[in-house]
């Protein structure tokens, strides 16, 4: 048996598996990488945090037009929504918190210190959670890199976990700490080590990560951090959906056989499933929608068009496809009588008005 | 080149060997010869079986070749898109040319949008060239075969086959034939279009949203097939999940040859066979079990978002 799996009291098999989802992490920051130096979008963090992906030797890794749109349109999503969504609870405190689970490389905490270094009152507190090995390999290079060390007044690292007291006039700070999420019952103790107050508003992200673990786990984690935390709150979840149709039943095949299955996949395979699981699980106000309404709500066919000044796009048809088969639910837990309203405030604000959606912008399929 | 040279490589190339680059530029060479007396719009006598999209998926080219039957008995038509997004494009584009150089008169190979310099270097030939050769040559000599090809082709004078659709400068099929074809294909224009339309329920011309091309309606294909007094437009181009997909009341189909397209769509692919009165059937087949097993032995590509 594998020493560290024996330790852990996983079989070795979970072990490869582990290793597998571990992968995921850098097959998305690979992508994030190649889609914003296709020209998609500008980060000025991305190069640091993917130093480990470049050797020399070997040619810079480049992904195809049609997975560089959807990753920059995965970013564009996450990022406008976390940015409306702190809007929201910024209207309300002056701290507030993020947790982000299974984080993996995510630029999205520099970037909103970067911006934040300019405001005097708000402050922000983001956690990442992730595997041991991957909060190890970012802590290194939120060390080692000046881009992103830069952006902190002071820096504590244990090797297991790294605390960041970010520049500028506001509290603000950054908190990198190693959980797997599969130990569920130690989650409000992991979330009170890293200094969450459960009584400040809170956004969870959670990025094509709750998807790769047994449902019944990740279910325990939708509803424990509900609970944990008792001011405003949201969740925003994106992961794969819809396996039962031809290009699903691939789609499931094809990223098990990478040896990380998408185990919460059949439980919940519609948006609809994916909503009265937050319902069930204590998010009574939730909407969800996927990758591919969310495009379509957001750019318009002529902006769709001038993407291809980018990059050409041929591959329309598989794009639908594979744009409809994510799910992007955004769950709120506000004071209760308004949510729904902020629900579509913040709907609005990162995905265009509602109703602006199909008729014009879908490319009437055939 | 002798006729058993072309059945020895057909024999190595059927296992998926590729030629040496001595033997690309002969057979390129040579196909160059033959298809620079086609027309534009290449003549076919029915019986003959159409075929879609392949893009280098290799296994799942037997797999057509063996739903289809054997050459010369069978004549065949491929509508294009021969190479890119699959893993086999040399091996793919290489074995078809040498089937249309082995029975000229059997194998009709029309021009995809995908035979382009540009896409090519896009989508995934041009690198597979450089990775199996170490230089572009097999590649330049692949695309210059391509500025050749046929843009469509003419069944018995009732059925039009093309790999996208129509275009808005295109009425009548003697102005496809007075178009000088031998160049990489235009971003805009008659060819282009002829390349890069795609049919679509809204009458009229539409903006079509791959950037290139136009999306045509019914009305249009109606106004055109009365006017070249054609039964039928075949055509490729799409994407569709069962293979083919008659449209506009049977006056156009699509037909798709590459199944499980990128190992990723879980479709089937279908040929469509116009017997010699014309009567369509279509055969419905499955991606080849090597393909499937190539497409996992590999590194995985980085198919989906993670």
């Amino acid at each position: 048996m594998h020493p560290r799996a024996s330790r852990q009291g996983h079989s070795v098999e979970t072990a490869d598996s582990d290793v597998a989802v571990r992968a995921t992490n850098d097959d998305a920051l690979e992508s994030k990488y190649c889609a914003m130096h296709a020209g998609y979008f500008e980060d000025a963090f991305l190069d640091a945090l993917a130093s480990h992906l470049l050797r020399d030797d070997v040619a810079p890794p480049s992904r195809p037009p049609l997975i560089n749109r959807g990753t920059a349109a995965r970013v564009a999503f996450k990022s406008d929504l976390i940015h409306a969504l702190l809007g929201a609870a910024w209207a309300s405190s002056e701290t507030v918190q993020i947790v982000s689970l299974g984080a993996g490389y995510d630029s999205l905490p520099f970037s909103l210190f970067e911006m934040g270094q300019s405001m005097t009152k708000m402050s922000l507190h983001y956690v990442e959670l992730d595997f041991a090995p991957i909060v190890q390999a970012k802590a290194a290079a939120v060390e080692a890199q000046l881009v992103l060390r830069g952006l902190f007044r002071d820096i504590m690292t244990d090797g297991e976990s790294l605390q960041g007291i970010v520049k500028g006039g506001t509290q603000s700070r950054y908190v990198l700490s190693a959980f797997d999420l599969r130990d569920t019952p130690r989650i409000s103790d992991v979330l009170r080590a890293t200094g969450l107050k459960c009584n400040c508003p809170t956004i969870i992200l959670a990025e094509i990560v709750l998807v790769y673990l047994d449902p019944v786990i990740s279910d325990a984690v939708i509803r424990e951090i509900g609970h944990f935390f008792t001011r405003e709150r949201a969740f925003v979840n994106i992961e794969h959906s819809h396996p039962h149709d031809s290009f699903g039943l691939q789609m499931v095949k094809n990223i098990a056989a990478r040896g990380s299955p998408l185990l919460g996949i059949s439980k919940y395979p519609t948006l609809a499933a994916q909503k009265s699981r937050f319902v069930r699980e204590g998010w009574p106000c939730v909407e969800a929608l996927t990758m591919l309404q969310g495009f379509q709500r957001k750019f318009s066919t002529e902006e769709a068009l001038n993407l291809n000044r980018i990059e050409h796009l041929d591959e329309i048809e598989e794009w639908d496809m594979l744009m409809e088969h994510y799910g992007i639910v955004i769950a709120i837990r506000w004071s209760g009588e308004d949510d729904i309203t902020i629900l579509e405030d913040v709907l609005k604000a990162s995905f265009g008005r509602a109703g602006e959606t199909s008729s014009t912008n879908r490319k009437a399929a055939s | 080149m002798t006729t058993a040279d072309l059945d020895g490589w057909i024999e190595q190339l059927k296992r998926c060997e590729y030629l040496n680059e001595a033997e690309v530029k002969q057979l390129c060479d040579r196909a160059r010869e033959l298809l620079v007396d086609e027309s534009n719009v290449q003549p076919v006598s029915a019986p003959v079986t159409i075929a879609g999209d392949i893009h280098g998926q290799f296994y799942d080219l037997l797999e057509l070749l063996n739903t289809g039957g054997p050459l010369p008995d069978v004549q065949y038509l491929f509508m294009g898109d021969f190479v890119d997004r699959g893993f086999n494009s040399v091996e793919t584009f290489l074995l078809l040319l040498t089937l249309k150089v082995r029975w000229p008169d059997r194998v009709t190979l029309i021009r995809g949008n995908h035979e382009s310099r540009q896409i090519t270097q896009v989508y995934g030939f041009y690198d597979e060239c450089l990775r199996k050769y170490g230089n572009a040559n097999v590649w330049r000599y692949c695309t210059e075969v391509f500025d050749f090809l046929s843009l469509g082709s003419l069944i018995d004078g009732k059925a039009f086959c093309v790999h996208g659709g129509l275009s808005p400068s295109i009425n009548a099929l003697d102005q496809i034939r007075a178009i000088d074809r031998k160049q990489e294909v235009p971003h805009d224009g008659a060819m282009c279009d002829l390349l890069w339309s795609d049919p679509e329920h809204v009458p009229g011309w539409n903006m079509s949203p791959r950037g290139a091309g136009y999306l045509f309606g019914a009305d249009i294909v109606a106004q055109f097939n009365h006017v070249n007094g054609l039964q039928l437009i075949a055509r490729a181009h799409q994407l569709v999940m069962e293979g083919y997909k008659n449209m506009f009341n049977d006056t156009l189909v699509t037909v798709w040859s590459a199944p499980n397209y990128c190992y990723r769509c879980g479709n089937v692919a279908a040929i469509l066979t116009l017997d010699d009165k014309l009567g369509r059937s279509f055969n419905v087949f499955n991606a080849a079990p090597q393909d499937a097993r190539s497409a996992t032995l590999k590194k995985p590509a980085p198919e989906y978002f993670l």
